[in-house]
């Protein structure tokens, strides 16, 4: 099995099988440009630390099919909220761990990772109070108090759930 | 508060804005804060929309309306995605992530899914007529609303097509909380006013499902299916008559055989969706599209099954004609024979005998066609029998 170099952000180098890279469409896209396989891929956006987890997730997902049909994941995206066991395990790190690992998921285009924080980040969110939301993810409220009250009453159909 | 000229885009940078300030004195001023981190990651994470789009995928809309109070930039922000979620275009490819969370399914795949699933996942039946109440000055200016299997009543039907004026497609399929009857009612009493309006689809509201409703023990009941029949042709009829902008009818995804012939035959269709029914070609003798879609039955009553030649109903009426039980005894045969061994031939024998078409009545041609279908049966018959093939016994 070929063997590909990544470096992070902090210029730490990973030695990864081409399959387990390629997982990164990203990455994939890369090697097919660059047509050799001895060139270490920097990713400038992507620290060690965040490097390593997601990885880490590649190698547990390195034999997964995935269907390249966006139709096809576009129907699992609308049928299923749900995380797999060690998915949902893998996802339970502190809240900065989980944004980077979106944001690197993202910009390394793995559908797949992404989808899964994305799932996370929901579920999270879900069932709780605007203030609630606020102190999850440390959003400031900005609006004045006449601007909440507006924004209740336009509102305020939903008040009875 | 603010301005009243104040708009959400200008919100949204003014927001973006302070946030890069933010970061950006962050930055320079506490270099070796240890939250610094944190706060960056957090305002990128909160400032990448392409990542909340699919976030709010799988979020309901309660959920989604706490998240838009939670801070200015989610408030501006899925406001709009509020309004853009009620619609849908034809370009599927082009759509956000956000706009499908209320997609518009086949009949077969909602069918599917209620048979296996009970409600399809992708109701959204918290969505009721206070939610479209609300959002009514956001509608403005739509051309198409979507409010597939959503709670509304005829009320949020109402409301829209008498506020919103340049709404030419809206969509209610699967709202189980629209009564038919009550549709019917308001289409009958607005002849007095114009729409735009130039799709409405229905299919799957209260009285207009995909199948004949059944009793609760799952047996069918005349009554019901009668009832069901008369409503799909009184609904469409209403429409029809709708006064519109454009000067043609609203187009409808249900239909029903409009005439007789099949039902007088036991044949009558039973799906009130234009799966089941027919496009018919231009007829032969007047040579204009009939509108109406017609059942397969009809149109091969009228049709040379060897060239497809069609009599429309405006040029002969086969309704209660004594003739009509002949054909449909015919009919029956050659249709059976048809699926076994569907061979079409060059020449018709109806067309050798008529130089020109209107220089015999449409009953006349008509005749011929049965003629015609009748000579092509037994021609089937025979190559038929002599390839091997037997009557079905049970038809014998």
């Amino acid at each position: 099995m070929s063997k590909i170099k990544l470096i992070s952000s902090d210029n730490e180098e990973f030695v990864v099988d081409q399959l387990i890279a390629e997982r990164s469409m990203l990455i994939k896209n890369m090697l097919e440009d660059v047509g050799e396989i001895n060139v270490p891929i920097p990713l400038p956006n992507v620290s060690s630390n965040v490097l390593r987890k997601v990885l880490e997730w590649c190698e547990h997902h390195k034999n997964d099919l995935y269907s390249g049909t966006e139709e096809e994941s576009d129907i699992r995206l609308k049928k299923s909220t749900d995380i797999d066991e060690w998915d949902r395990k893998f996802m339970a790190v502190d809240q900065e761990m989980l944004f980077e690992i979106v944001l690197a998921s993202n910009y390394l285009d793995i559908k797949p990772l992404l989808d899964t924080g994305c799932k996370t980040v929901a579920n999270m969110i879900r069932g709780k109070s605007p203030e609630d939301i606020r102190k999850t993810f440390n959003i400031p409220n900005d609006f004045t108090p006449e601007e909440e009250e507006q924004i209740r009453k336009e509102n305020e159909w939903a008040e009875d759930r | 508060m603010r301005p009243t000229h104040w708009s959400s885009n200008q919100c949204e940078v003014d927001f973006t804005a302070e946030a890069l300030t933010t970061l950006s004195l962050s930055n320079r001023n506490h270099e070796e804060d240890p939250i610094q981190p944190v706060l960056k990651n957090s305002n990128l994470f909160l400032l990448n929309r392409d990542i909340w789009s699919l976030i709010i995928n799988y979020l309901d809309a309660f959920d989604i309306l706490r998240l838009m109070h939670s801070s200015r930039q989610f408030y501006y922000w899925l406001r709009k995605s509020a309004v853009d979620e009620c619609c849908f275009n034809n370009n599927f490819l082009n759509l956000q992530p956000y706009q499908r969370t209320v997609p518009v399914a086949s009949d077969l795949e909602w069918a599917t899914e209620v048979d296996l699933y009970g409600n399809p996942p992708i109701l959204k039946l918290q969505l009721r007529d206070s939610f479209v109440w609300s959002m009514l000055a956001k509608f403005q200016g739509l051309q198409t609303i979507a409010l597939d299997g959503t709670g509304v009543t005829i009320s949020s039907v109402t409301n829209i097509l008498l506020n919103i004026p340049t709404v030419k497609t809206l969509s209610i399929r699967w709202c189980v909380g629209v009564c038919s009857l009550s549709l019917i009612e308001f289409l009958q009493n607005s002849k007095s006013r114009t729409f735009s309006l130039e799709n409405l689809y229905v299919l799957g509201v209260k009285g207009l499902e995909l199948l004949k409703p059944v009793l609760l023990d799952g047996s069918e009941d005349d009554t019901l299916t009668s009832n069901w029949h008369s409503r799909v042709i009184l609904f469409q009829n209403a429409l029809d008559a709708l006064p519109t902008t454009h000067g043609n009818p609203v187009e409808c995804d249900i239909s029903r055989c409009p005439l007789n012939a099949c039902k007088i035959a036991g044949q009558e269709t039973e799906l009130a969706d234009l799966f089941s029914l027919q496009k018919v070609p231009a007829c032969i003798y007047c040579l204009r599209e009939w509108k109406k879609p017609i059942c397969r039955y009809c149109i091969d009553l009228r049709s040379c099954l060897v060239c497809d030649s069609f009599v429309c109903p405006s040029c002969i009426s086969l309704d209660f004609d004594l003739q009509i039980q002949a054909f449909a005894r015919q009919h029956r045969v050659i249709s059976t024979l048809g699926v076994v061994y569907p061979e079409r031939e060059d020449s018709c024998f109806h067309k050798i005998k008529a130089a020109q078409w209107h220089q015999i009545s449409p009953r006349s041609l008509l005749f011929q066609f049965q003629e015609q279908n009748h000579i092509h049966h037994k021609k089937i018959r025979r190559k038929l029998l002599a390839a091997g093939w037997k009557w079905p016994q049970s038809q014998i």
